[in-house]
C-alpha cells in the first residue's frame, strides 16, 4: 500500500460507506469451498437479483476520460501480490489508459485462490479455506494478481507462467446483480458460454476479455457496437460446463487486455506478437476517475 | 504508483495512507506506425492459393463493406476441415476480427492487426515457440482460462487465432492439438478493396523500380560495349 496524501471528494465518501453498508445487510451468502473453479452457488439461486437493478448508465467513450479528476483510493502498487502467491512481474506500464473501469459497482481488485474462500488461502485447516463473502474480500485495499501463480504460459511473469488477467469482485458477494460494462468504444468479436470479448475500436485495437458472466444476462452478440460504459452483463460465479456439468467460480470478473507488441532487436528488427499485458494499472487509474465521476455512476 | 491528484468537485479531505511510500514509475505506451504490409509475399500467397483451391475461397463468404474497408490482408481457413457457414469479418480497417463458430460450442476467432504497442525486452523473444509442419513462422501458444490461443506474424502484421469451448472438457480445448490444426488451415488471404489498391500501388512501384533497373543496366552495357 502507499504513502500519500489523498484528496476524498464527497462522492468517494459516499461510495465508501455504501460499499460497508452492503457488506453488512447482504443476506445471501453462498457457502464456497474455495477456488476458482468450485464455488458450489448455482447461478438459478441468485439470478433473481438481476431484477433489482442498477441504474441506468451507458456514457459514451465521447465523455473525455483525460479531463476527468481523479480520486484516489487505497490500493496495493502494481506488481505487488500477495505474499506466496507467485513470482509476480516487474515492468510497469498502464497498457490501457483511459478505460472505463469494467465494473458498474464498487469493486474490489483482489486475489480468488488466495483470499478467503480460495483454495490457497491459508487456514489451520486444509479443507475449510473460509469464506468467499468474507469481509476481507470485500474491503479495501486492491491488491493486483496478474501473474499470480498458474500454469498458463505467461512471458510477463518472473517465472514463465501464471494469471493472465485481474479479478474483481463487485460490491457485495451477489451474483448476477452488478453489470460488467464496456471499457471502450469497440466491437464484440467473441461471445462463449461465460466469456465476451470487445475489440476496441482506437488503435492499438485491444482485445478486451470479459470471463463469468451469467450467461443469460449478456446483452450483447458478435458483431454488435458498443460504447464505452454499455452494459455487457452480470457478473456472476460462470465457469461454463465440464462434461455437461455446470461449474461455478467465486463471484467475479476476470478481466484481460490483449494488445498487439513489438520487441525491437539488438539487429533493429521488430519482433510482433499478441500478447496478455497486466490491466492493474489501468485499473487503479480507471477507478480514481471512476469516484470522481468518470464514464458511469458507480452504484453498489 | 504515481501521485494523484485533485477532486473536481466540493471540499477535499486529506487522508493519509500508510505503507511502501516508493510506489513505481508507471510507462505509458504509445502505439507505433502502422507497419508495412510485405505486399510482395501476399501476392506471391494469393497466387499459389488461387492455383490451387477449386471456387472462391472463404473471401466470398464475407460481408464487402467489412472486408473493403480492411487495410490489411485477412487470412482465411481453405475450405473444407473447418466450418466457414457463419464466418463473421468485423473490420476496423488497419486491424479485424473474424468470429468463426464451430459446431458442439467450439469458437474460433482469428484477429489481425498493423498497430502495434512497444514492448520490453524478452517480452516476445522469451516466448517458447512452437514449428508446425507446411506452417513458415514460429508459432507462439498459450494456454488460456476457456481456451487456447496462438499468435504469429505473417507479411508483417500480427494474427492471433483463438480456441476456446463452452465445455471445458470439449476435446478441442483439452490440449493445443484441434488449435494448431487451425493454423494449418489458414493458408488463404482475401483483400478487400482498400487492400488490393495498396497491393496494386505497391505492384506498379515494383513495375517501375524493375523497368527503371532494367533500362540502368541496358545503358551501362551500352556504355561498356562503346568503350
Amino acid at each position: 500500500m502507499q504513502t500519500r496524501t489523498i484528496l476524498q471528494p464527497t462522492l468517494a465518501a459516499v461510495l465508501f460507506i455504501l460499499a460497508g453498508c452492503d457488506r453488512f445487510t447482504q443476506t445471501a451468502e453462498p457457502s464456497s469451498s474455495g477456488a476458482e473453479a468450485s464455488a458450489p452457488t448455482s447461478e438459478a439461486d441468485v439470478s433473481a437479483e438481476a431484477s433489482t437493478d442498477l441504474s441506468e448508465t451507458s456514457e459514451s467513450a465521447s465523455d473525455s476520460a483525460s479531463e476527468a479528476a481523479l480520486t484516489d483510493f487505497p490500493h496495493d502498487d502494481p506488481t505487488k501480490l500477495v505474499a506466496g502467491s507467485g513470482s509476480g512481474y516487474s515492468e510497469v506500464s498502464n497498457w490501457a489508459p483511459g478505460i472505463c473501469f469494467p465494473i458498474q459497482s464498487v469493486a474490489y481488485a483482489n486475489s480468488q485462490v488466495y483470499s478467503p474462500g480460495g483454495d490457497h488461502y491459508p487456514t489451520t485447516s486444509a479443507s475449510n479455506h473460509g469464506s468467499q463473502c468474507d469481509a476481507k474480500n470485500y474491503a479495501y485495499p486492491w491488491h493486483d494478481n496478474f501473474c499470480e501463480a498458474r500454469s498458463w504460459t505467461n512471458p510477463v511473469c518472473a517465472s514463465g507462467s501464471g494469471h493472465q488477467g485481474q479479478d474483481i469482485r463487485p460490491s457485495t458477494c451477489k451474483a448476477n446483480l452488478y453489470w460488467a460494462i464496456a471499457a471502450e468504444d469497440g466491437t464484440v468479436t467473441q461471445v462463449g458460454s461465460y466469456t465476451v470479448a470487445i475489440t476496441g475500436n482506437a488503435t492499438p485495437h485491444r482485445i478486451y476479455r470479459y470471463l463469468h458472466m451469467q450467461k443469460a444476462s449478456v446483452q450483447v452478440a458478435v458483431g454488435d457496437h458498443v460504447v464505452r460504459g454499455q452494459k455487457l452483463g452480470l457478473v456472476s460465479n460462470n465457469l461454463g460446463v465440464s462434461n455437461g456439468v455446470q461449474q461455478y467460480t467465486t463471484i467475479h470478473l476476470h478481466f484481460e487486455v490483449r494488445v498487439a507488441q513489438a520487441e525491437t532487436m539488438s539487429d533493429g528488427k521488430q519482433l510482433a506478437a499478441n500478447a496478455f499485458v497486466p490491466p492493474y494499472a489501468a485499473l487503479v487509474d480507471a477507478y480514481q476517475r471512476r469516484l470522481s465521476g468518470d464514464c458511469a455512476a458507480a452504484t453498489p | 504508483m504515481a501521485v494523484v491528484v485533485a477532486a473536481s468537485t466540493g471540499p477535499a479531505e486529506a487522508q493519509t495512507l500508510q505503507g511502501n511510500s516508493s510506489p513505481p514509475a508507471i510507462l505509458q505506451r504509445r502505439p507505433l506506425p502502422p507497419a508495412p504490409v510485405q505486399w510482395q509475399a501476399v501476392l506471391d500467397r494469393l497466387a499459389r492459393v488461387r492455383a490451387s483451391r477449386q471456387g472462391p475461397g472463404v473471401v466470398a463468404r464475407l460481408v464487402k463493406s467489412e472486408l473493403d474497408k480492411t487495410e490489411l490482408p485477412v487470412l482465411l481457413p481453405r475450405e473444407g476441415v473447418l466450418d466457414t457457414a457463419k464466418a463473421k469479418l468485423m473490420s476496423f480497417g488497419d486491424a479485424y476480427a473474424l468470429d468463426l463458430p464451430q459446431a458442439k460450442g467450439v469458437h474460433i476467432t482469428a484477429y489481425g492487426n498493423r498497430t502495434f504497442l512497444p514492448a520490453p525486452a524478452g517480452a516476445v523473444s522469451r516466448r517458447p515457440i512452437t514449428r508446425l509442419k507446411d506452417v513458415a513462422e514460429d508459432i507462439r501458444i498459450t494456454q488460456m482460462e476457456d481456451g487456447w490461443t496462438a499468435t504469429f506474424s505473417r507479411y508483417g502484421m500480427v494474427y492471433s487465432l483463438d480456441v476456446s469451448c463452452d465445455d471445458a472438457a470439449a476435446p478441442e480445448c483439452k490440449t493445443d492439438g484441434y488449435l494448431k490444426t487451425v493454423i494449418t488451415q489458414f493458408d488463404d488471404v482475401g483483400l478487400g478493396a482498400r487492400a488490393q489498391a495498396e497491393a496494386e500501388r505497391f505492384r506498379a512501384n515494383a513495375n517501375q523500380t524493375g523497368s527503371l533497373v532494367d533500362q540502368l543496366t541496358k545503358s551501362f552495357r551500352d556504355l561498356t560495349k562503346g568503350g
